[in-house]
């Protein structure tokens, strides 16, 4: 494996590249598939929903190459990762939640909040490369 | 956890990258259970036994006791 591709790296990036392009490709059809068809009611909900979809299958996509790696190491370290990433969104989130309710702080659509996870799975890599570059310093 | 995994590696002249490809692991992991800051699974614990045909308290020192048999 020390020079091999994970079999779960390849089907990881087979899944999340599609998967986020859908994901793209909605976000700016939705608001024109509402204005064009005038929708409303049930038909509203769900061109509206039709983003969170692939959103949401990235969160399953994660969890399978959890399941799928092989090294446990690699496992662990994607696990603090993401730990890391759910700490800063709900951080961002719950402070920006008072901010609003106290100080009148302009509203942000909910569907940051996994943005903003995203967002924290890059400060994740960033704390697992200063623990590793420690570690292999001191060793 | 405190293991000898370093030392019976250097006497079979065998780098960090050898000793992953003979446990089908990541180099990474291999650096990060020799400097004790990952303890690997017991499955992996006994593969590595396995590999260097050793009990694996001749490589990893008892938590309890602090020492390698």
């Amino acid at each position: 494996m020390s020079r091999r591709i994970d079999p779960a790296d390849r089907a990881y990036l087979r899944r999340f590249v599609p998967t986020m392009a859908l994901y793209v490709v909605l976000v700016w059809a939705s608001p024109f598939l509402i204005r064009a068809l005038h929708a409303e009611g049930p038909l509203l909900w769900l061109i509206a929903l039709l983003p969170a979809f692939p959103l949401s299958a990235v969160f399953w996509i994660i969890g399978r190459y959890l399941i799928d790696l092989r090294d446990e190491y690699r496992r662990m370290l994607e696990v603090r990762k993401a730990l890391v990433a759910t700490g800063f969104a709900m951080t961002l989130a719950t402070g920006w939640g008072f901010l609003e309710v106290y100080a009148h702080a302009p509203h942000v659509p909910l569907f940051f909040v996994p943005i903003a996870w995203f967002a924290g799975l890059g400060l994740g890599s960033a704390v697992n490369a200063v623990i590793e570059r420690r570690s292999e310093d001191a060793a | 956890m405190i293991n000898r995994l370093k030392v019976l590696r250097a006497e079979r002249n065998w780098s960090q990258g050898d000793l992953a490809e003979r446990l089908d692991v990541s180099r990474q992991s291999v650096n990060a259970i020799e400097t004790g800051r990952y303890d690997p699974s017991l499955p992996l614990a006994f593969r590595i036994a396995e590999l260097f045909e050793l009990p694996i308290e001749a490589i990893f020192a008892s938590p309890s006791k602090g020492d390698v048999a």
